[in-house]
């Protein structure tokens, strides 16, 4: 089955519209949540039952995380959507937004109900800015509708919902670089802990998940946790959208159960264009580790087994690559991307990905040398793990991996000034 | 008072004070340049990375809380790695040429370099990303 919970109303016409939202049940579940003052610990009980794990790319369950939030605290507290979709081949949160932003809503207005919030912001990316307003009309109509605002149903629950939007910084994709950017500072993460469930937006308790995590709440306390659990797999459970993108015949947004195996999910693709052959996918988002063709035609799309592959889930974004793609220059292009989006905050992430990307061009230019490949390997493990954020990892990852997996494409390179394969 | 260990030398400390605090009460040096005692902590320089046990990555000794019976290691392999790594990173775009410099012989980065780094860079001189000021002229990047 596809499309079961953040895109159900694709099937109808006309699916962003607050009429077609209702047509499938939509806002009644925060309406009975609101009216029989469902207890909070219950609906944080649902969500660790349904194994929700954070879509934004950490894989955190959400129902722990919500459980973080002081529940006693004298004060305003916040609730963040993160719509800050920067990743390379990453575009799930955008059709959420375009095609089902109540549904969006109502999960914020759930979490907000839970967590005691009673101000939301949704920070959408600043390269999307015709879903900035879209989902800026979408509001007006739930405020219209009176699902946003002060004593909603009739009870003396209020929440208030903002679109924020950014400027198209990556690292604003960072939680706490979010914030930061909220508070109208400059885009750069803070030093963890303290964690956001303590010390937030403002300096207040503040809750952030990922677009994808909040438009499947709804879902799971209309039908309840273990339905969304049957849905996928134990521990990861229920549906996962995946942006397949690169060499593929029909790309796009599938959403589908966790657990489907990747050659399925490769056929609703279209499978491979111009019929080529699979050299490598990039299963989670450029910031993952790429896995060869075998490695990865053999996993399911699950957390557990995409990271017994040797890679991890990441947001989604399986980035699909065939056999006549130059690896080395594939790599250039994407350390490329992680040294022109360190935010220059500390040392390791700002001088080492620039190193990584004059390495790594220099052997694309056919003037590498030998050592580089253990240089590459090195200056990447002095990266990963020493910076503030997770940045420094996502910039080193790509490159530990594509030289770990594709070693003989770049000592060829090396030795012959030229590409293996295309030459 | 929290008990924490420092390189094998035990040291009490008021709650809420950091590595770094603790370290300096020992008198054990930390490299660090983004750390003064009067300014807020920034935790961005990571020169001051330690080991600390059952913790998976080094942590930045500016920024770290200690916790009762925290074990810590400011020169053990782990944090030795991390100190030279940084120091290799810091260095990479930095202009190396202290015998003509105002600030040699009194220079923080020098001392510090001398104490942590390594002798040489593998940046190899031809593929700096700026253009780099040295002496009143501009090198153009290669």
């Amino acid at each position: 089955m596809t499309n079961e919970v953040c895109f159900r109303t694709l099937h109808l016409p006309n699916p962003g519209s607050l009429e077609t939202y209702r047509s499938i049940g939509g806002y009644e579940t925060i309406k009975r949540i609101v009216t029989e003052k469902v207890p909070p610990a219950e609906i944080i009980n649902q969500v660790k039952i349904s194994s929700l794990r954070g879509r934004g790319g950490a894989g955190f369950p959400t129902g722990l995380k919500w459980s973080f939030m002081p529940r006693f605290y004298d004060g305003e507290k916040y609730i963040i959507c993160n719509t800050d979709e920067g990743e390379p081949g990453t575009f799930k949160d955008r059709d959420i937004i375009r095609y089902n932003p109540h549904q969006l809503i109502e999960g914020m207005l759930i979490a907000a109900y839970t967590v005691g919030a009673r101000v939301g912001y949704n920070y959408i990316h600043g390269e999307i800015w015709a879903e900035y307003e879209s989902f800026g009309r979408a509001l007006e109509e739930a405020r219209a509708a009176g699902y946003l605002g002060d004593n909603l149903f009739g009870t003396n629950f209020c929440f208030q919902l903002h679109a924020h939007h950014g400027f198209g910084a990556y690292v604003c994709g960072e939680e706490t670089a979010l914030m930061e950017s909220i508070e109208g500072k400059k885009g750069q993460p803070r030093y963890k802990p303290p964690f956001p469930a303590s010390y937030g937006l403002f300096g207040k308790p503040t809750n952030i998940n990922n677009t994808e995590s909040y438009a499947s709440i709804p879902y799971i306390m209309q039908y309840g946790g273990l339905k969304f659990l049957e849905l996928g797999r134990p521990n990861s459970g229920g549906t996962k959208i995946f942006s397949v993108s690169g060499h593929v015949e029909k790309p796009g947004n599938y959403e589908i159960n966790m657990g489907t195996p990747f050659p399925e999910l490769l056929q609703m693709a279209g499978g491979i264009w111009k019929g080529r052959k699979l050299k490598a996918v990039i299963p989670g988002g450029s910031s993952t580790a790429v896995l060869p063709a075998d490695a990865i035609m053999g996993a399911t799309m699950d957390y557990d087994s995409i990271s017994k592959a040797g890679s991890s889930l990441g947001a989604g974004s399986v980035i699909v690559i065939d056999d006549s793609t130059d690896m080395v220059k594939a790599l250039a292009r994407m350390s490329y991307f992680y040294y022109e989006e360190s935010c220059g905050q500390c040392t390791p992430c700002r001088e080492g990905t620039g190193w990584l990307w004059r390495v790594v061009r220099r052997i694309a230019d056919g003037k590498g040398r030998m050592e580089d490949l253990d240089l590459l390997t090195d200056v990447g493990n002095n990266i990963a793990g020493r910076t503030i954020c997770a940045l420094g990892e996502a910039a080193a990852t790509p490159v530990l991996s594509f030289v770990k997996h594709f070693r003989p494409e770049f000592e060829y390179y090396i030795q012959h000034g030229k590409s293996m394969v295309t030459g | 008072m929290l008990q924490v260990e420092i390189d094998g030398k035990a040291v009490e400390v008021k709650p809420g004070s950091t590595i770094i605090e603790a370290a300096d009460k020992l008198g054990i040096s930390i490299p660090r340049f983004c750390y003064h005692k009067k300014l807020s902590v920034a935790a961005n320089c990571r020169m001051c990375l330690v080991e600390v046990e059952k913790f998976p990555k080094p942590v930045p000794a500016c920024a770290t809380p200690v916790a009762d019976g925290m074990k810590i290691f400011t020169r053990s392999q782990a944090a030795i790695a991390a100190q030279k790594g940084v120091m290799e990173f810091l260095l990479i775009n930095h202009p190396l040429d202290c015998p003509i410099c105002d600030q040699g012989g009194e220079c923080d980065l020098q001392d510090i370099a001398v104490a942590y780094g390594s002798d040489a860079s593998r940046m190899s001189k031809q593929s700096a990303l700026f253009s780099i000021k040295i002496s009143g002229r501009w090198f153009p990047p290669i």
